[in-house]
């Protein structure tokens, strides 16, 4: 015979977990959902690391067979996001073994702005390989080179100094500027070869260019489906770096 | 446009696909690599003191043979090539 009255909760879908001495906390709860979606971002989040690192070793190795210092900004630039990614997955692993629920609070919390700042700094150096990359090829054809195009990356350096609402948001709009600044030198690069190999880096930073716009929106307007989009669209780009990681080393 | 000079590895990985196809004198180097006889021997030179190719004296006559380090060496050219190509590097 099923007993009378209302269902008890496990048969409405929730399970309960018991902690010695307590009521039991639905498994649904707020803070343990967050934590294994931080574990799921984590897990993403060290695929998206193992490709930057294959990239970075194609990268060094290049710089190494041929001592070109635009292939040693293109190596400390990926090095530099992959040390970003690192640092990202390690604090939301330990976010989700921390048994402490402040201290999980702060990990989560405090994974947002340390990789940012790296990638602020990675987009920055692979932005200055880019220019140098022109001024190199103007120089090989006799030209002068283009001053504005080298010199874009030091502009932003008064926006970089200017504090506006706080950190986070400025450096997402420094992200915003550089990012564009990398894909139309991607794109540039892709018109002249019209190559798939060309093409990966333009669909990357395309996607790393979405994803740096979509954050100071998630933030502004505390949407965490933007916040989630804008973290899908980063790794979608950090992808294709894979993809493009793959074909070098296969060929 | 000026055209672009060679850099001094793009001659090394042309003499090395010159004997990628098989063994070679040197006038034949001379002609497919499209280099002077001294600079030539030159590279000749650095490209044997670095292992990449070997000489083979037969009779009079003197050919140069890519070693299997030469050969892994022009695979990691030509995955630098594809790097190079994706970020727009010129070599």
């Amino acid at each position: 015979m099923p007993p009378k009255g209302p269902l008890p909760q496990r048969q409405r879908g929730a399970t309960l977990i018991r902690e010695p001495g307590g009521e039991g906390v639905p498994a649904y709860h707020p803070l343990r959902w967050h934590l294994l979606a931080s574990l799921l971002l984590a897990l993403i989040d060290g695929v998206a690391t193992l490709a930057l690192l294959l990239l970075c070793y194609f990268l060094f190795r290049a710089y190494r067979l041929s001592r070109s210092e635009l292939f040693l900004f293109f190596f400390l630039g990926f090095s530099v996001l992959a040390a970003g990614e690192t640092a990202r997955t390690l604090m939301l692993v330990a976010a989700f073994l921390a048994n402490s629920p402040p201290l999980a609070f702060f990990l989560v919390h405090g994974a947002g702005p340390a990789p940012l700042l790296l990638q602020t700094v990675a987009l920055a150096l692979i932005a200055a390989g880019y220019a140098l990359e022109i001024a190199q090829l103007r120089r090989s054809q006799g030209e002068q080179p283009d001053a504005a195009a080298a010199l874009v990356p030091l502009a932003l350096v008064p926006a970089w100094q200017r504090p506006w609402s706080g950190l986070f948001l400025t450096l997402s709009f420094v992200n915003v500027a550089l990012s564009l600044f990398v894909l139309l030198n991607a794109v540039s690069v892709h018109l002249s070869t019209r190559s798939t190999t060309s093409l990966l880096p333009v669909i990357a930073f395309a996607l790393l260019l979405l994803s740096n716009l979509t954050l100071p929106v998630a933030v502004a307007t505390a949407s965490e489906e933007l916040f989630l989009a804008s973290k899908a669209l980063y790794l979608l780009g950090l992808m294709a770096f894979l993809a493009l990681a793959v074909r070098v080393a296969r060929g | 446009m000026r055209p672009r000079r060679r850099t001094r590895l793009r001659i090394l990985v042309d003499i090395l696909r010159v004997l990628e196809a098989g063994d070679a004198n040197v006038s034949r180097l001379m002609l497919e690599a499209n280099l002077s006889y001294a600079r030539l021997l030159k590279y000749l030179e650095e490209l044997e003191a670095k292992g990449l190719v070997k000489r083979v004296e037969d009779g009079r006559e003197v050919r140069y043979r890519i070693t299997a380090r030469g050969a892994e060496f022009l695979r990691e050219f030509d995955r630098m090539l594809r790097l190079a190509e994706a970020f727009g590097i010129e070599l």
